[in-house]
C-alpha cells in the first residue's frame, strides 16, 4: 500500500497541478522544471550511468531550440514535424562530434565538451542571419492545435495545456530512461562506467555504447530545447550558454548522479533557488560556484542519499556490535 | 602585418604567463586549476585599486597583486583541492570550475561589470618605427615582466631546495612522500607560485588593455590550449605555445574574422586534444590508459 502511494502520489500531484496553478506563475515554474528534468535526466544517463562528464548539454539544448524555432518561423514547417527534426538534428550533431571526442578521456574529454559548448555559444551569438544573434529569435509560435475525435480541437496557447504536453513528453522520457537502466543495455553502460578495460575484456564495445548513449542523451537535450523555445516563443544565446550547461551539471550532482530520482530532485531545488535569486544573477552564480566545490568535496553522492542515511540512523536504534545484518 | 604579429607576441607573453601557471600546478600536483582564471581577474582588480585608491606606482601594484594572489592561492588549495587529494582528476576539475565561477561572480558583485584600465603614469608614450611598427611602452613592459617571471621561475625550480622538491613530487608523488618530501608544503608553494603568476598576468592585461570580471574564463581556456599545444608540463612548450597562439589569434582577428574570435582557438583545442594529445612538442607517450 505504502508503495502504491509512493509511486502514485507524484503522478496525482503532477496531473492535478495546473488546476491549482492555472495560467499563473506556478504553472510557468512547473513547465520550466519539467523541461529541465528532461535535460538533467538525460545528462545523468551520460554522467551517472556511463561516467562521461559533459559540459556541452546546454549546446545541444540550444541546437534543438534554434533548429525547431527556425524551421517553424522561417520555413513554415509544422511544429510537430519540427520537434522531431530538431531532436534528430541534435542527435546527428552529437554523432558527428562523439567519435572523435571519445579519443580523449577524463578531464580532456570534459574540456573538449566545454570547448564545443563555447563554440556553439559563439555561433548562436554571431550568426545573425540565422539565429538573430544577441537580439534572439523572437516570435517562435506555439504548436498548432491538434484535432481530436469527438472533442474540440486542442490548442496550446494556454500554459494549462502546454503543461500537459511537456508533462507527457517528460514522463515518456523518464520512462524510457528507466527502461534503459533496467535493461542489459543499462548494465553494459554501468560496466563501462565502473571499469572500461574490464568491460572491453567482457566483449563489450565501450566506444559503440558511448557514442550511442551520447547521441541519445544529446537528442533528448534537443527535444527539451524545442519544447522550451516554443513555450517561451523566444530563443536567446544566454538561454543555452556555458552557465546553463554548468547549471544542469550541478542539478545532476546535487540530486545524486547515477540515481533515477536524483536529477529531477536537483532540478527542483536549483530551480527554486533560481526563482528566489531571480534578481541577483551574480549572487546566484557565486553560490553555484561554491556549491560545486562543497558538493564535490563533501557530498560526492549528492544530497538525498547521505540525507536518507542520516535520517535512518536517527530513526533506528543503534544495533549492538556484532548483531549487524 | 608586422604590427599584427607584434601585437600577437604581446598577447602571447600574457598567454604564456597564464599557461605556465596552469602547467606547473597541473604537472606537479595533477590539479587542473582552471580557477586561475578567477585569480587573474582578482589580480587585475588588486593592482587597479593599488594604483587608484592607494596611489602605488604600477610596479608596486603588480607586486602587491602577485603577493596577495599567492596568499589567496594557498587558501584555495587548502579549501577546494586538499580535501580531494587522491580523488579523480575529474573531481578536482569540477572543484576548479567552481572556484572559477565563484571568483568571477564575486568580483562582479563587489566591483561591478564596467571595463576598467589600470592607469600607468609615465608609460603612455609609444615606441615606434614610423610606418612599420607602433608599440605602446606599456606593452614593451609586459614583455620585460613576462621574461623576468620566466627567468625567476626557471631559477626557482632548478636551483632551490623547494624547487627540487617540486620536481620530485611531479615525477612521482608517492615516492617523494616516502623519501620525506612534505607534500602539503610543496602543494602550498606550488599554488602560491602559480597563483602569483596568474595574478601578474591579470594585472598586466589590466594595465595594457582593459579588463572586467569575465576575462578569466576565456583567458584560462586559451592558456589551456597553449598548455596542450606545448605539451603538458613543459614550461618551454608553454612559452613557445603562448607566443604561437597569441600570433595566430591576432592574425585571425585581423584577417579572418573578428566575430568568431574564440572559434579558432577552441577549434584548435579540440583538434589537438583529439588527434595529438601529447601536444606539438611533447613526446607521444602521455596516453597511459587503454
Amino acid at each position: 500500500m505504502a508503495r502504491v502511494v509512493k509511486w502514485a502520489l507524484p503522478f496525482v500531484l503532477a496531473l492535478g497541478f495546473p488546476f491549482v496553478g492555472q495560467e499563473g506563475y506556478f504553472t510557468h515554474l512547473a513547465i520550466t522544471i519539467l523541461i529541465f528534468s528532461i535535460l538533467a535526466s538525460s545528462l545523468n544517463l551520460l554522467m551517472g550511468y556511463t561516467g562521461l562528464v559533459s559540459i556541452a548539454h546546454g549546446a545541444f539544448y540550444g541546437i534543438g531550440a534554434y533548429t525547431s524555432g527556425i524551421l517553424v518561423l522561417r520555413h513554415g514547417v509544422p511544429f510537430w514535424a519540427a520537434i522531431v527534426i530538431a531532436t534528430a538534428f541534435a542527435g546527428i550533431v552529437a554523432l558527428g562530434i562523439g567519435p572523435p571526442s571519445f579519443r580523449t578521456r577524463g578531464i580532456y574529454y570534459i574540456i573538449v565538451t566545454i570547448a564545443f559548448q563555447l563554440i556553439a555559444s559563439e555561433i548562436f551569438d554571431n550568426w545573425y542571419s540565422m539565429t538573430g544573434g544577441g537580439l534572439g529569435l523572437k516570435g517562435i509560435p506555439r504548436p498548432e492545435p491538434i484535432s481530436l475525435p469527438f472533442l474540440p480541437a486542442l490548442g496550446f496557447q494556454s500554459k494549462f495545456v502546454y503543461y500537459y504536453l511537456v508533462l507527457a513528453v517528460a514522463a515518456a522520457v523518464h520512462y524510457g530512461i528507466w527502461r534503459i537502466i533496467r535493461s542489459p543495455l543499462g548494465i553494459a553502460l554501468m560496466a563501462i562506467r565502473d571499469n572500461e578495460t574490464k568491460a572491453l575484456m567482457m566483449g563489450l564495445s565501450p566506444l559503440r555504447y558511448k557514442i550511442g548513449v551520447f547521441v541519445f542523451a544529446s537528442a533528448l537535450a534537443g527535444l527539451a530545447g524545442s519544447l522550451y523555445a516554443h513555450y517561451l516563443e523566444y530563443a536567446h544565446p544566454d538561454l543555452f550558454s556555458f552557465f546553463v550547461s554548468v547549471d544542469v551539471f550541478l542539478m545532476v550532482m546535487l540530486g545524486g548522479a547515477g540515481t533515477l530520482y536524483g536529477p529531477p530532485l536537483g532540478v527542483l531545488i536549483l530551480e527554486m533557488l533560481r526563482e528566489v535569486l531571480h534578481e541577483f544573477v551574480a549572487l546566484r552564480l557565486l553560490l553555484y560556484g561554491l556549491l560545486l566545490i562543497v558538493i564535490i568535496v563533501f557530498l560526492p553522492e549528492g544530497l538525498p542519499r547521505p540525507l536518507a542515511r542520516w535520517t535512518r540512523r536517527l530513526v533506528t536504534p543503534r544495533l549492538l556490535p556484532g548483531s549487524a545484518p | 602585418m608586422i604590427q599584427v604579429v607584434v601585437n600577437g607576441l604581446v598577447n602571447g607573453a600574457i598567454l604564456a604567463l597564464m599557461a605556465i601557471s596552469l602547467t606547473i600546478i597541473f604537472s606537479i600536483l595533477r590539479v587542473p586549476h582552471f580557477g586561475l582564471g578567477g585569480i587573474s581577474v582578482w589580480g587585475a582588480f588588486v593592482a587597479y585599486f593599488g594604483v587608484t585608491r592607494f596611489g602605488l606606482n604600477l610596479a608596486l601594484a603588480v607586486l602587491l597583486a602577485a603577493v596577495s594572489m599567492a596568499a589567496l592561492g594557498v587558501l584555495i588549495e587548502k579549501l577546494a583541492f586538499r580535501p580531494l587529494r587522491g580523488a579523480t582528476e575529474d573531481a578536482m576539475f569540477v572543484s576548479a570550475i567552481g572556484v572559477l565561477i565563484a571568483m568571477e561572480n564575486a568580483a562582479l558583485l563587489l566591483w561591478g561589470s564596467d571595463a576598467r584600465s589600470i592607469p600607468a603614469e609615465g608609460l603612455s608614450f609609444v615606441l615606434a618605427v614610423p610606418g612599420l611598427v607602433y608599440l605602446p611602452a606599456m606593452r614593451a613592459v609586459i614583455f620585460a615582466v613576462a621574461s623576468l617571471a620566466f627567468l625567476g621561475l626557471y631559477f626557482f625550480v632548478k636551483r632551490t631546495r623547494t624547487g627540487k622538491a617540486m620536481r620530485a613530487v611531479a615525477q612521482d608523488s608517492a615516492a617523494a612522500r616516502l623519501l620525506g618530501v612534505p607534500i602539503d608544503r610543496v602543494a602550498s608553494y606550488t599554488f602560491a607560485l602559480g597563483s602569483a603568476m596568474a595574478g601578474v598576468a591579470g594585472a598586466l592585461v589590466g594595465a595594457a588593455f582593459t579588463f572586467n570580471f569575465e576575462m578569466g574564463s576565456p583567458s584560462v581556456l586559451k592558456a589551456f590550449v597553449v598548455v596542450v599545444l606545448g605539451g603538458m608540463g613543459s614550461v618551454a612548450g608553454a612559452i613557445v605555445g603562448g607566443f604561437a597562439l597569441g600570433t595566430v589569434d591576432s592574425l585571425t582577428l585581423t584577417y579572418v574574422t573578428s566575430e568568431y574570435k574564440h572559434l579558432v582557438a577552441f577549434g584548435l583545442l579540440i583538434l589537438v586534444l583529439v588527434f595529438r594529445p601529447s601536444g606539438i612538442f611533447g613526446q607521444r607517450k602521455l596516453r597511459a590508459d587503454v
